[in-house]
């Protein structure tokens, strides 16, 4: 019988694919030079030990080949694209003072309007350089320090010196050592010792130019005891050209203290994600990740967690979704380097219309890192026969003293599940819609409201015809 | 040029393999082969067995099986197999071929030689065959096996092989063996890793038919040093496929094992069912255990899961044989034992499954220290 299947509609980006006409003071050459490196430097009046720290990085950089493993890169055209490009916008600290056209793309993604109603500090970067930044006067009181990184590489040097890109080295890989060269914007955030941050902060990232490049540093230290959520949105619209994303986050999370870092990209579908992701977690501190990919041509995504103190621990909980043309190769790296430490990870993707979801993971446990627990789960569900879905979890394992769990299971919606739903009276479009919301639910509920709202309109599904 | 001179051209222009996780023997293409001595039992007169390096036509066969295989061991092991193989049948099944009657091969590999062999074995449509190959040292010096096996496995017919490696502590064993399973086909593969300080395996299955069955059970030990990298992956090209993978084994010492399991749904696979499974215990502080389930998938109509679980013995239930008179090392021995065991478990040969079962038993008697050896260490670890 020749069965039909079930179709699901493209996501509509909506105000995502708004594109802005580009007003830019300064935009550098296409390609890479040192010179360009050192315009950009320049150009932010920034210290002598960083504009080194860049030429270094580029030196890296050309040294490094393109990495062959996972997604097919033979496209990308580094040289073909624009490293740094400064709106015509200084920040500002007042949202009014925010250009006209600027301000209306961020108003169309909500973000002011999450300010006011459930963010304690909100930072949004245009292309190259941080526009808006704002937190809440009680919070600067008690010592957090909220700032785009430009300012702070000037403000707070001794800080950024001593924690910027050592967590990711240049030489760790070969975007890694680009971002080390060009990298602009992004956030800074340091929560004092014993500091609880209730609400959570929020950066959002935002690439309006066309064949550019965003390379935003985020760096956030939290003290002792201290505790932290952080939102990242990312979006760009859709131009027939590459875009890269190549930026860089490290998370330092010190004793007992707690960081929550949760992410939603959803870059256009001419983007080259390569971003990379670390924390390191110090004695009974933890690290939780939430992490949705939706949106990106390619995407290779793998946020790790070095836990490095005693009895530290980190949940990971990401969900992917790849959809026609997209090839999403995410997942998660968990060092367990210190004796009784914990890790749980929940992975889960769903394909369709050609889409290619990837789940690439690494579990390593060394030699002195005894009392370990970890599991590990990954589902994936298909919604479509074109579609791939592939499982990659690697585990390894230097001692004895551990307990380690790991399950993995992919394939589709069953039809038991829908039959089961339909004699209870619900239409089976309902009941497929159903399934995969208690799918993705596991990860929407781990979300702020206004994000989870989002993902559920990411994946709003439009059926027809029968069960295939 | 010929099947043997265009492997052998083949070898001498690749150079020598690097892993990284089980660093090969640094001369590992580079030894004379020489053959090991064998006894084939249980032969009956409507098997056809011949000698495979005699056999033209087997040398065709595999020429046009081999073009769509690559194994993890590498293009190396196979030209290395194919060029130098001094051993090995064609062995062809018969109407009367039982499987409660195996064909049992018996080598017995000379000290401080490599041995190369190299098989193809036929289950002819509606047959059933079951063959067991085992593998044992004639002396306690180093041994070194190269194995390449191709297996047909028709519509409608069964085969049940036993591949079981009881060489000494100081020989190595890499082989590869590769499966094509026909409509409605059913291939179990009993593989017991027990002998040898180094051992990689590679085994492929295509599920090429239509209801076509494949499950493989493989248990294994590794002590002191020893250097594991085993890999199982099945195919699944025709719809209603089935496929298992059960790993079991304990590690103690400071052994380094690598278990690779994959599970890989083509396009076209519909409703198959692949399942994956792993259990080691970790008997020392000083061993490395990786773990590599893959999971890929191109068909939507698909139930593939893996599991993996890795840890120390269960202490509750350690204590509570020992509150029934065992001794610890009775205890630890039999929890290893149980665990093989399982494997075994759908194994009809009762002859075989008791011999394997024993020779286990007989290692970790030998092993008595390195199974004990977490006692001592539980003072220190936690400090």
């Amino acid at each position: 019988m020749n069965r039909e299947k079930t179709q699901i509609a493209d996501i509509d980006r909506g105000v995502y694919d708004i594109i802005n006409e580009e007003r830019h003071v300064f935009k550098t050459d296409k390609g890479l030079t040192e010179e360009i490196i050192r315009e950009i430097s320049k150009e932010k009046n920034e210290p002598e030990w960083m504009t080194e720290f860049r030429l270094k990085s580029l030196e890296i950089y050309n040294a490094k080949p393109i990495p062959t493993w996972g997604a097919d890169l033979s496209d990308l055209d580094v040289e073909n694209i624009v490293h740094y490009v400064k709106p015509d916008a200084d920040l500002s600290r007042s949202w009014d003072e925010v250009p006209d056209d600027i301000k209306e793309t961020f108003d169309r993604l909500g973000i002011p309007e999450a300010e006011r109603e459930s963010l304690a500090g909100v930072g949004a970067q245009y292309d190259s350089e941080v526009v808006y930044h704002s937190l809440q006067d009680e919070l600067k009181e008690q010592g957090v320090v909220y700032l785009d990184m430009d300012t702070a590489v000037k403000t707070h040097e001794d800080i950024v010196k001593k924690y910027f890109m050592t967590l990711i080295r240049p030489n760790d890989h070969k975007f890694a050592a680009l971002h080390g060269a060009v990298w602009s914007g992004g956030s800074f955030v340091y929560v004092p010792e014993g500091v609880q941050v209730e609400i959570p902060l929020q950066s959002y990232f935002r690439l309006n130019a066309k064949g550019a490049g965003q390379f935003e540093h985020t760096m956030i230290v939290v003290e002792k005891g201290a505790k932290l959520h952080f939102i990242e949105g990312c979006s760009a619209p859709k131009y027939g050209v590459q875009n890269i994303h190549a930026g860089a986050v490290e998370l330092f999370v010190k004793d007992d203290a707690t960081l929550r870092y949760s992410t939603i990209e959803n870059w256009s579908r001419n983007m080259y994600n390569l971003n990379t992701k670390r924390c390191v977690v110090d004695a009974r501190g933890r690290i939780e990740w939430v992490s949705g990919s939706f949106g990106s041509k390619v995407s290779m995504l793998y946020p790790m967690s070095i836990l490095r103190g005693e009895g530290a621990s980190s949940e990971f909980t990401g969900i992917t979704f790849a959809a026609e043309g997209q090839y999403l190769d995410t997942g998660t790296k968990v060092v367990h380097s210190a004796p009784n430490t914990t890790s749980t990870v929940h992975s889960k993707s769903i394909s369709k219309g050609g889409g290619h979801a990837f789940y690439r993971g690494l579990l390593r446990v060394t030699k002195n890192a005894t009392g370990v627990k970890s599991t590990v789960n990954c589902e994936s569900l298909m919604l479509d026969s074109q579609s791939k879905s592939d499982t990659l979890p690697i585990i390894e394992v230097d001692n004895d003293q551990v307990d380690i769990g790991h399950e993995a299971r992919i394939g589709r919606i069953s039809d038991e599940a829908i039959f089961y739903l339909m004699s209870r009276g619900i239409p089976e479009e309902e009941a497929r819609a159903m399934i995969v919301r208690g799918f993705v639910e596991p990860i929407t509920k781990e979300l702020p409201l206004e994000y989870a709202v989002e993902l559920n309109k990411l994946i709003e599904l439009e059926l027809e015809g029968t069960i295939g | 040029m010929n099947y043997i001179e265009k492997h052998q051209q083949t070898l001498r222009g690749l150079a020598q393999p690097k892993w990284k996780r089980a660093p090969l023997p640094v001369d590992i293409l580079e030894k004379e082969v020489s053959p090991a001595a064998f006894l084939v039992k249980g032969n009956t007169p409507h098997i056809q067995v011949n000698p495979f390096s005699n056999d033209m036509n087997t040398h065709m066969q595999i020429g046009v099986l081999e073009s769509e295989f690559v194994d993890h061991l590498g293009q190396s092991f196979i030209s290395h197999a194919a060029a130098k193989s001094q051993n090995g049948f064609h062995i062809v099944s018969s109407r009367d071929s039982k499987l409660d009657f195996p064909l049992q091969i018996h080598y017995k590999l000379l000290d401080d030689a490599v041995m190369s062999e190299h098989n193809l074995i036929e289950v002819q449509p509606g047959h059933s065959l079951s063959v067991v190959l085992k593998y044992e040292s004639s002396g306690s010096e180093n041994s070194r096996h190269h194995g390449k096996t191709h297996i047909v496995v028709g519509a409608g017919s069964r085969l049940d092989i036993v591949r079981f490696q009881n060489l000494n502590t100081s020989s190595e064993f890499l082989d590869n063996i590769h499966f094509q399973v026909g409509e409605g086909g059913l291939v179990r593969f009993y593989d017991y890793q027990l002998g040898g300080y180094f051992k990689a395996t590679s085994c492929q299955s295509d599920l090429l038919g239509r209801h076509s069955r494949f499950e493989v059970y493989n248990g294994y030990l590794g002590f002191s040093e020893d250097k594991l990298d085993l890999s199982f992956v099945a195919k699944h090209y025709g719809a209603h496929s089935e496929s298992k993978i059960l790993g079991k084994g304990a590690l103690g010492g400071s052994a380094r094992k690598t278990f690779r399991g994959t599970l890989d749904f083509k396009s076209g696979s519909k409703s198959s069912v692949g399942q994956e499974e792993e259990f080691v215990l970790l008997l020392s502080p000083d061993v490395n255990a990786d773990s590599i389930p893959a999971l890929m998938c191109e068909e939507d109509d698909v139930i593939g899961e893996h599991a993996a679980s890795v840890g120390r013995m269960d202490s509750d239930l350690l204590f509570y044989m020992m509150s029934r008179g065992f001794s610890e090392e009775e205890a630890r021995r039999t929890l290893i034992q149980a665990a093989i065991a399982d494997t075994l478990e759908s194994l009809d040969l009762q002859e075989i499954k008791e011999e394997i079962l024993g020779a286990f038993e007989s290692r970790l008697l030998e092993s008595r220290a390195a199974i004990l050896h977490p006692a001592k260490q539980t003072s220190t670890t936690h400090s």
